[in-house]
């Protein structure tokens, strides 16, 4: 017999099932249909033809070390950012700390104008570098480093110190109580961190198509070109194979990898763990590790601050006025302004489509602890694994054959930004609904109140922060989703991101400035949207 | 064996330890007792070089050990709260010592197995440190600490995490283990019960630094100063006025005999105070407390609403106790009179 609680959870799971099915399920399969079967029958000699071309081969390859060495820098500047921020209290740490995020949270359009604004042919520096492999390499360090930082950090400053101590005591060297107690107790954070900086930057798509030129292409890349650029529909579904392919062999080496590093650890709650330097070799350590990293993560987002108020005549605001004009060398076909008048109405109605998707989802993951909530969990989690370009690509491919064509909907873009932002608002909610204290709700239902009063009584109130988070995050995602927007924007209809791309594309002092002005807003939009999440995720209940 | 010269440590601006100085005998066991925040953690990292000096010396049999790296000085410190590896297992904890010491595979087994025997764990090799209890927790960190056979033992806390009734067993069992041992032993508490059952001296630490270094009778007998008085749960202290011996007190005038011409307080112990018809003291009952072989009771000045209150412990054999509301006089017997510098 069906009770009434697996009821309940069917209908729950329906909304966000239907529309995961319908924007991203269907979609893929419909690139893949197109692909492998184009005239109703599997003919594979399209794909085994791309698939052997030299290009794709070195694209691949590409795709690969760049997504390591981005990876093993990252952690070489990550790790000791960790160590500081977890060990050592020193004046601005929560300082900095707190803007350690915002490169994490820029829009990789934003990214890559912040590092042409450092080191592009009108940088501030006076120094090229794009077109080249270390822009790229530089751009991922910038972007992720924030990942390492806050992910191994956070775990670090758990770990009680004195149990390095007690290794120190009982006869190790400093280094052999790091290799044989510390980094145990951290390696599965590390991996965690190092797994997700590479997915990051295997599908790197924004910071190359801008830093990187035509010489570099990852598959991300590839596929976007051969689908909007050569119009080559089944390399484009090839290639998007090729790189689900490789991000399905990432997830299973992953959780291998943290299989076995899961070691029943219990982590004591630090008391002080973290303890002003001591003596000249600490302060030199700390500061030269803090200098360092505010070099990094600050210099490429104050050059872009720089450019963007540097005009012909001087500084002034010239470049933010000039987006209430015509769009320089007609590259948007309407005012810049418009564009930012349409990120806003688009990630509204984003924002109005995910909450709600979001919310009931994360209460069936929060709530329900069975075998079924895990694998819907991991469902939701499989559009964040698959990057934005092919949600976009699929969108282009499948949704010209229902009965209404959103193709030509205003929802569209909407519906795309709330797919990709729908793990994020699950990802961050879930454990804010979960700290919701059981007793509560069980006090409310013994004095009578029905489970849908209980829920509106006792978790409402509660979830009004889930909302605001889930929310800013859906907002934030949306302003700055690219990828998937590269595809099905109309071109008359620009989104920031996009009118930053295009500007950026156009030669000329004007299209410069006004690609750096607006640059300027979307980073300060989103830079206050993640600081003021992280306020409220870390206010609340403690480090989740 | 073990001397502190001057040993003083800073943290920034605050003083933790302000110019300590110790010895250790030969397999002597010495406990250092002191309030929260006294420096009593400090004063084991010092000595076991985890945290740098600001100044004075640490000596081991004569010869200079205070630049000597953490691990090469083969003391052991059993940490509050134990400081277990949660990513090895019982066995792995306790042969970590061993292993940094490069004792062989084989001979580290038959350490680990003696040691865990030597304090009560035998067969608890393989537990996950997740699965122990406090207790067994407790008796983990202390077979890891004694494994390596280090030349000087220190706890600290050693039973401050545990419930009370663990802990009376566990400290008549600790304080056989050190007999047996024969190791010098410093042992960190700020229970003064724990203090006089373990060690032989006693060393009282208030605010950095030392207020007394004295043997645990001698001590509890006959604490030094007001400090170490009122820390051991003497709270009948009085301000000496006259030094003719004669005390004006809220509870009448007494006569305690001829003071040290240096002393300036005088504590009168509660078993010295007996109820006595023609007693020179005397008062109303606030509170009674029952419990066992004496009977606690307090004493206000009969004029005095809320006065200080004077702390008598009664024999239970000797007399009747009184009740809350009555009013008592009470003799004092002058061996139970010391005068405070």
């Amino acid at each position: 017999m069906v009770s009434r609680r697996a009821l309940t959870a069917v209908a729950l799971a329906a909304l966000p099932l239907a529309f995961i099915g319908l924007f991203f399920i269907w979609p893929v399969a419909s690139i893949l249909v197109r692909g492998f079967a184009p005239n109703g029958t599997l003919d594979l000699s399209v794909p085994l033809q791309v698939l052997t071309r030299p290009e794709t081969l070195s694209v691949a390859w590409f795709t690969f070390w760049q997504a390591v060495a981005s990876t093993l820098l990252t952690l070489a500047l990550g790790l000791p950012g960790a160590y500081v921020i977890a060990r050592f209290d020193f004046p601005g740490r929560r300082l900095f700390n707190a803007l350690a995020l915002v490169p994490f949270v820029l829009p990789t359009v934003v990214v890559g104008a912040a590092f042409l604004a450092l080191i592009g042919p009108k940088g501030a520096l006076g120094l090229r570098l794009d077109h080249t492999i270390w822009a790229i390499l530089a751009a991922h360090v910038f972007y992720n480093c924030a990942v390492v930082v806050r992910l191994v950090g956070g775990v670090w400053a758990q770990l009680d110190p004195r149990t390095e101590e007690a290794a120190r005591v009982l006869g190790a060297s400093r280094w052999r109580a790091f290799r044989e107690i510390t980094w145990p107790l951290i390696r599965p954070a590390v991996l965690s961190a190092a797994s997700i900086v590479f997915l990051f930057t295997f599908t790197s798509f924004g910071v190359i198509l801008i830093l990187g030129g035509y010489g570099y292409s990852t598959i991300e890349l590839a596929v976007y070109r051969a689908a909007a650029v050569l119009l080559d529909l089944p390399a484009a579904a090839t290639l998007a194979l090729l790189q689900m392919t490789f991000l399905g062999v990432l997830l299973v080496v992953y959780a291998r990898l943290q299989g076995h590093a899961a070691v029943g650890q219990r982590l004591t709650a630090a008391r002080v763990a973290a303890r002003p330097p001591r003596g000249r070799a600490e302060w030199t350590f700390v500061g030269s590790t803090m200098a360092l990293l505010a070099l990094v993560l600050g210099l490429p987002m104050a050059a872009l601050v720089e450019r963007a108020l540097a005009g012909s005549t001087g500084y002034g605001l010239d470049n933010f006025t000039a987006l209430f004009g015509e769009s320089a060398r007609g590259a948007l076909f309407v005012p810049p302004i418009d564009a930012i008048r349409n990120s806003l109405t688009f990630a509204a109605a984003a924002t109005a489509i995910c909450l709600p998707l979001g919310l009931l989802a994360a209460a069936l993951i929060a709530y329900r602890q069975s075998k079924l909530a895990t694998a819907f969990d991991a469902l939701l989690m499989l559009p964040l694994g698959t990057s934005a370009v092919i949600v976009g690509f699929g969108f282009l491919v499948s949704l010209g054959q229902l009965p209404i064509d959103l193709r030509t909907s205003p929802l569209l873009i909407p519906i795309a930004h709330a797919l990709v932002a729908l793990p994020f608002v699950v990802r961050a909610t879930v454990p804010l609904l979960r700290s919701i204290d059981r007793r509560l709700k069980e006090a409310a239902a013994v004095l009578g109140a029905s489970p849908a009063r209980t829920w509106r009584m006792v978790d409402l109130p509660m979830v009004g922060r889930a909302l605001l988070v889930g929310g800013s995050f859906a907002f934030a995602v949306s302003l700055g989703e690219f990828g998937a927007t590269l595809f099905i924007v109309r071109p008359d209809a620009p989104t920031m991101p996009i009118a930053i791309f295009r500007l950026l594309s156009q030669p000329g002092a004007l299209a410069f400035g006004q690609a750096m002005a607006m640059a300027t807003v979307l980073m300060a939009v989103t830079a206050i949207a993640a600081l003021a999440f992280d306020r409220l995720r870390t206010t609340s209940v403690g480090s989740t | 064996m073990l001397r502190l010269d001057e040993v003083r440590v800073s943290f920034g601006g605050t003083t933790a330890l302000d110019g300590v100085s110790l010895e250790l005998g030969v397999g002597e066991r010495l406990a250092v007792l002191g309030p929260s925040g006294s420096g009593k953690s400090t004063l084991l990292r010092a000595i076991a070089g985890l945290e740098p000096l600001a100044g004075g010396r640490i000596y081991w049999n004569g010869s200079d050990v205070t630049q000597l790296p953490v691990h090469r000085r083969n003391f052991g410190l059993m940490f509050q709260d134990y400081a277990l590896f949660p990513h090895r297992d019982v066995a792995g904890n306790v042969a970590f010592g061993l292993e940094t010491h490069d004792v062989p595979a084989a001979r580290r087994k038959v350490r680990v197995d003696e040691v865990l025997a030597l304090v009560g764990l035998r067969g608890y090799g393989a537990r996950r440190i997740d699965q122990l209890s406090g207790g067994e927790q407790q008796r983990v960190a202390l077979a890891r600490a004694l494994a390596p056979t280090p030349r000087l033992l220190m706890l600290d806390e050693p039973l401050g995490a545990l419930d009370r009734g663990l802990r009376t067993r566990l400290l008549d069992e600790l304080a056989g283990l050190f007999a047996q041992l024969g190791l010098p032993i410093i042992y960190v508490t700020h229970d003064q019960e724990e203090a006089l059952a373990v060690g032989e001296r006693v060393a009282v630490l208030n605010r950095g630094r030392l207020e007394a270094v004295l043997p645990a009778r001698e001590l509890w007998l006959a604490p030094p100063n007001e400090f170490v008085a009122r820390f051991l749960g003497l709270s009948n202290v009085l301000a000496l006025t006259a030094a003719s011996g004669r005390l004006a007190t809220p509870w009448g005038e007494v006569d305690l005999g001829a003071a040290p011409a240096d002393s300036t307080k005088v504590l009168i112990r509660p078993e010295a105070l007996t109820l006595s018809p023609d007693g020179p003291l005397s008062g109303a009952v606030t509170a009674v407390t029952f419990r066992g072989e004496s009977t606690t009771i307090l004493v206000r000045p009969t004029d005095a609403a809320d006065g200080p209150l004077l702390e008598a412990h009664l024999k239970t054999a000797a007399s009747t106790p009184p009740v809350v509301g009555q009013t008592v006089t009470l003799a004092v017997d002058r061996s139970g009179v010391v005068f405070l510098s």
